[in-house]
């Protein structure tokens, strides 16, 4: 007796005809499982980065916004005015005739006479993250008079420090260092909320006016037009 | 024929569990289609939104505008910088005239300062005066200023000489 082995092809067109109207909601629920992982899952998925730009973009909006309303609301004069006084006090370049002006204001207000200055180098050196140009001078006077030299040329800019001293009865050598900072790239992002100058920033920026014996409010500002991004 | 053979009734049973599972397949098919129709459509609305395109519009004018108050934004991004490392230079600048001050305070009127240095924030002072018991009530005093930590970290006598006349003494101390 022979048996056959595979499928014949009565059997194929019997289980076709029986399985036939399986075809078509097998066929959509393939289709439909496809559109759904490859289409609808990538597209939500775009959508949710959308709505994640969205945020962030309405968030630097209102930044943008704040910014131009603070910004407006600042005095051009006022800001040319607190710029001539920082850029006074810590100079963008070594700024010998201010130097030497300080030096002169703090004598006489101490009531000490100066002499002997010498540069030490006008290369500058590197302190921290500004430079320095240091400056050895002699002072005729007491410890008194030294001490009220010293507390002057603290109140004077730009900005100065004693680091060595030297001192008798009747004269003084000094080792005076003035600080000055090149001009840095200013760097800004659209993104970053730009903050008017605070409360304490103001006083300090007044507290310096004070030391500004010349009250200069005329003269060249810094170029900052090609430091800004 | 035997009665055992019923091949109707096997076809029958067959037949229903397929109308069993083709019902369930087409329940799930027609599901499948309503849940991709639903999303597709929903997508579709939520892509129409066009709130970041205004958004978009919104930023350039306002970054239009920012441009034009750059000078303004560079100043104070300038002073703020400035005021920074002005702040910082104040705080470490050093208090000489403390030092100072505090040591004319504590040198009786029958003692002089003959020289004085302050190098590298050592401090050597030469005191003369016709009174030892002076000389030592500042030496005591200064002792006292390296044990309560006032000003001074160390204290050295580098020499303590004189005659009939006059006490030379020599300290060096080291400021805080």
């Amino acid at each position: 007796m022979s048996k056959s082995i595979g499928l014949s092809e009565d059997t194929i067109w019997v289980d076709y005809y029986r399985y036939r109207p399986f075809i078509l909601p097998v066929l959509v629920l393939l289709v439909c499982t496809f559109l759904f992982l490859y289409v609808i899952i990538p597209q939500m998925r775009s959508w949710l980065s959308l709505e994640g730009q969205i945020t962030d973009t309405r968030a630097k909006v209102q930044t943008l916004t704040q910014d131009i309303t603070s910004l407006s609301s600042v005095n051009d004069t006022n800001l040319d005015s607190q710029m001539r006084i920082v850029a006074k006090a810590l100079p963008v370049s070594k700024d010998l005739i201010s130097m030497l002006g300080s030096l002169d204001n703090a004598g006489v207000s101490s009531g000490v006479s100066i002499s002997d200055y010498s540069v030490q180098s006008m290369a500058g050196s590197a302190v921290g993250t500004n430079q320095v140009i240091q400056l050895s001078l002699s002072v005729t006077g007491n410890l008194a008079s030294v001490e009220k030299f010293i507390t002057a040329l603290k109140n004077e800019i730009p900005l100065a420090d004693v680091v060595d001293m030297r001192t008798t009865q009747t004269s003084s050598a000094l080792t005076i260092t003035f600080f000055y900072k090149p001009l840095d790239k200013i760097t800004f992002n659209e993104s970053d909320k730009i903050q008017t100058l605070s409360a304490s920033e103001i006083n300090l920026i007044n507290k310096l006016a004070s030391y500004d014996i010349n009250k200069t409010d005329s003269g060249d500002l810094p170029s900052l037009n090609s430091g800004l991004n | 024929m035997s009665k055992n053979i019923n091949l109707l009734q096997k076809k029958g049973k067959n037949y229903s569990q397929d109308d069993q599972i083709l019902l369930i397949v087409q329940r799930l098919s027609l599901f499948a289609l309503i849940i991709v129709i639903f999303s597709t459509l929903t997508l579709f609305a939520l892509n129409y939104d066009t709130t970041l395109p205004q958004l978009k519009r919104q930023q350039n004018a306002s970054l239009t505008n920012l441009s034009l108050l750059q000078a303004k934004t560079a100043k104070i991004l300038f002073i703020k910088s400035r005021l920074v490392q002005i702040q910082s230079i104040m705080d470490k600048r050093n208090n000489y005239e403390s030092v100072l001050n505090q040591i004319t305070q504590l040198t009786p009127k029958d003692v002089s300062i003959d020289e004085l240095s302050i190098m590298h924030s050592i401090l050597t002072i030469t005191y003369s005066s016709k009174s030892l018991a002076s000389l030592s009530n500042i030496l005591d005093t200064m002792t006292s200023m390296v044990d309560t930590k006032q000003t001074l970290q160390t204290l050295h006598v580098d020499d303590l000489s004189g005659d009939t006349q006059t006490y030379i003494l020599t300290l060096s101390a080291k400021l805080l």
